[in-house]
């Protein structure tokens, strides 16, 4: 079942770290990546991940993060949904970063559990 | 007809009077407030009439087994008591209200050892003392102390000729002259009556220092003692009369005269000069003075009564009358009964520094149930010059009684009131304020501190920096409660020493919960008034979230090392730091449902809470390092 992604084009560029838009972040991001390759697999990209948030690198995170749903755009149209998202979300600022980061992951941590 | 049940006013006066009333009553008759209230239902006019007079004055007489005997006689006949209420009054009055103070009232007039004692300026006997035969007896007693003083005799010790004088002194242990001279060949001893009783004392037990009196000289000391005797019965007999007050006949001169005679040695502390009080009045004008306090016939009041009621001198601009009670005797009929009674509604700090104290809260029940433990617990205080202390034990008097009465009205409107002491540390005669310290709390504490698991929780010490911090004392004071669990939490970590799970935990709940209602706007609305109703449910909300993941990150990991890394974090406010510390360990766990319980609350409560993070954060912490003291127990964690 596909999930209702609010537009958010429509909103103000503050309100794009609301909680709203981080819990659709994590939820399709927990449907995309959550259950995609091995335990190995997800660990090492949740790891590398959780490296670029430290490093606040935005544009490595972006790369990765990426690169894994590019694996999973073919059938997987929650992916395409995250890829939207993600395009308004990381125009945002340093804390929002962040914030939409830490939730993409903990998505991808939740094991494609929601 | 029936009484009023007693309710305060809402001022605080007026309201220490109606409690001193409630702790006389209890004080003498043992009545607690629900008997008192039951009583003034039921025969209003024997309470006021009849019992509280003689409460009144009992309280002001001598403690002692006759007079206690008095009392028991009096309550009977009251209790009996058929008939108009000031007919009761009277019975009351000049049958045992005169009895209770007859030794204070011999005493007081035997004191006086010269007649220079009893004459005004212009050479005249005051009117207290006025009484021919009195006059006559002290006379002779002073002429025959002076003439044994006077006479001479050879030293014991070293055959000089010495006065008598200076072996009374040493009888008596004194050291300065018992004989003074006023000029003009006038003598006057300065015997007073205690010295005069060791005398006594001696002449009875035939000291050594006694025999070595010169005969002439024992002898006179001897007459002037049987003169005493016979002063003293005298005094004694003239009192008896009172009883039937006859003797005070009509509104002649000499019934007034007798009158001032038969005073009432009453005095207080708190009320100086106040009608029945005030030096100038008789017998008879005490009597009618308070009989009209008891009718409400005394229509203003003012600095005589109390200091802290307004005078001309000190509010020139707002009192051009007298200040009217009418209008306040409408609403509370006993209201003079009650102002004489202020003082007895305060407590008496027996140590250093603390003059009378008042808790008070506009709730006659629970002011009065606080006070009660208040004054049992100060009873036992000494040698602490520390007033947050007095701040502490009055919390634990008011935390005692919210176990029993839940009134989050009275725990917004309570003061602590503090009048001086002198250097000595007597309370000194004028009624002067110390402090008065507003101790209510905002209605939305006061919701949460009704809760009893919650108070309970906060009801503890825990260990910071070395000392022992009173956390629900925190909480009271409106500080917030972060910084403490903060230190705490410190302290465990850095000296291995216990963290108190349950208290930290509710601590940070509570935190948590006043930060977000913080942010709430709307005053007046609906959600500002249902605030602190829900703010209990909050608390306990976020209590139970932060338990049990506590309880899931401890058993999600089993690496102690990152909890200062992770402290840190939070001690400096990097959200970023944290969660990313967090996460990386988690990603390892072994258990792999709790860290997935873990990772939702850092998802619901710290990632997207910009209000209070830290506290969930520092819950987490408390998890990892914790389980020293109060740990909780298995059953709250999520198994």
């Amino acid at each position: 079942m596909s999930a209702r992604v609010k537009n958010p084009k429509n909103k103000e560029f503050g309100k794009l770290s609301s909680s709203e838009l981080l819990r659709d972040l994590q939820r399709l991001s927990s449907r995309a990546l959550g259950k995609a390759g091995s335990d190995n697999y997800r660990q090492k990209l949740v790891f590398d991940l959780l490296n670029a948030v430290k490093a606040n690198d935005q544009n490595r995170f972006f790369w990765i993060l990426l690169r894994a749903l590019n694996a999973q755009v073919k059938d997987n149209s929650d992916a395409k949904r995250l890829a939207n998202l993600l395009g308004e979300a990381f125009l945002s600022s340093e804390a929002n970063f962040e914030k939409v980061a830490y939730s993409v992951i903990l998505g991808i941590m939740s094991g494609g559990e929601r | 007809m029936g009484g009023e049940e007693l309710r305060f006013t809402g001022n605080w006066f007026i309201d220490a009077g109606i409690l001193g009333f409630v702790n006389l009553m209890e004080e003498v008759y043992g009545w607690d407030l629900e008997e008192l209230q039951k009583r003034i239902k039921e025969e209003p006019e024997k309470v006021y009439y009849g019992y509280f007079p003689l409460a009144y004055f009992y309280n002001l007489s001598a403690k002692s087994d006759e007079n206690r005997n008095t009392l028991l006689e009096a309550m009977k006949e009251v209790e009996g008591f058929k008939g108009d209420k000031h007919k009761l009054l009277e019975l009351v009055w000049w049958r045992y209200i005169t009895r209770l103070f007859k030794d204070k009232w011999v005493r007081s007039k035997l004191e006086k050892m010269r007649k220079r004692d009893i004459i005004n300026n212009q050479g005249k006997i005051r009117d207290p003392y006025s009484d021919s035969k009195y006059v006559k007896l002290l006379e002779k007693r002073e002429h025959l102390i002076k003439a044994a003083l006077l006479m001479e005799t050879k030293d014991p010790n070293s055959s000089e000729n010495i006065k008598c004088e200076v072996l009374v002194k040493r009888i008596i242990g004194k050291r300065g002259e018992l004989i003074e001279k006023k000029g003009a060949g006038d003598i006057e001893h300065k015997l007073s009556l205690e010295d005069f009783e060791k005398l006594i004392k001696n002449s009875h037990e035939k000291s050594k220092l006694w025999e070595e009196l010169p005969k002439e000289c024992k002898n006179k000391i001897n007459k002037a003692i049987e003169v005493h005797y016979e002063l003293e019965q005298y005094l004694r007999e003239r009192w008896r009369h009172i009883a039937s007050n006859s003797v005070l006949g009509d509104n002649t001169k000499e019934s007034k005269k007798l009158s001032k005679f038969f005073r009432l040695p009453i005095d207080s502390s708190f009320y100086h000069n106040y009608l029945f009080f005030n030096q100038s009045k008789g017998i008879k004008e005490q009597f009618n003075a308070f009989k009209n306090i008891l009718d409400g016939k005394v229509r203003k009041i003012s600095k005589d009564l109390s200091k802290f009621l307004p005078s001309d001198n000190e509010f020139p601009n707002i009192l051009y009358t007298t200040f009217d009670i009418s209008q306040l005797q409408e609403q509370i009929p006993n209201l003079l009964a009650y102002l004489i009674c202020v003082d007895v509604g305060m407590i008496d700090v027996n140590y250093h520094n603390a003059g009378k104290i008042l808790f008070y809260s506009p709730d006659l029940e629970f002011c009065y149930e606080t006070n009660r433990k208040l004054r049992e617990w100060t009873k036992s205080l000494r040698e602490s010059n520390n007033s947050r202390f007095i701040f502490k034990v009055t919390w634990w008097a008011i935390i005692d009684m919210m176990t029993e009465k839940k009134s989050s009205y009275s725990l917004e409107n309570m003061y602590l009131i503090q009048l001086y002491r002198d250097e000595k540390g007597r309370i000194i005669n004028n009624q002067a304020f110390a402090k008065v310290e507003y101790i209510g709390i905002p209605k939305l504490h006061a919701s949460i501190l009704l809760d009893d698991q919650i108070r309970e929780a906060l009801n503890t010490s825990l260990s910071v920096n070395g000392s022992n911090i009173w956390l629900l004392g925190r909480f009271l004071r409106q500080k917030p409660l972060y910084p403490l669990i903060l230190k705490h939490v410190r302290n465990g970590i850095k000296d291995s020493g216990p963290i108190r799970w349950r208290a930290s935990l509710y601590a940070l709940a509570i935190d948590a919960k006043l930060r977000s209602i913080g942010r709430d706007s709307g005053l007046f609305g609906n959600f500002f008034f249902e605030r602190p109703a829900r703010a209990v449910a909050g608390v306990k909300e976020y209590y139970h979230d932060m338990n049990q993941n506590a309880w899931n990150v401890r058993k999600a990991i089993g690496d102690k090392n990152i909890i200062y890394p992770l402290f840190s974090a939070v001690r400096r406010h990097h959200r970023n730091a944290f969660v990313n510390i967090l996460l990386k360990t988690l990603l390892q766990a072994n258990n792999k449902e709790s860290a997935s319980r873990v990772n939702s609350y850092i998802f619901r409560r710290i990632l997207t809470n910009d209000e209070s993070w830290e506290d969930f954060a520092l819950a987490l912490v408390v998890g990892l390092a914790g389980g020293g003291a109060d740990v909780g127990s298995s059953e709250e964690s999520e198994e």
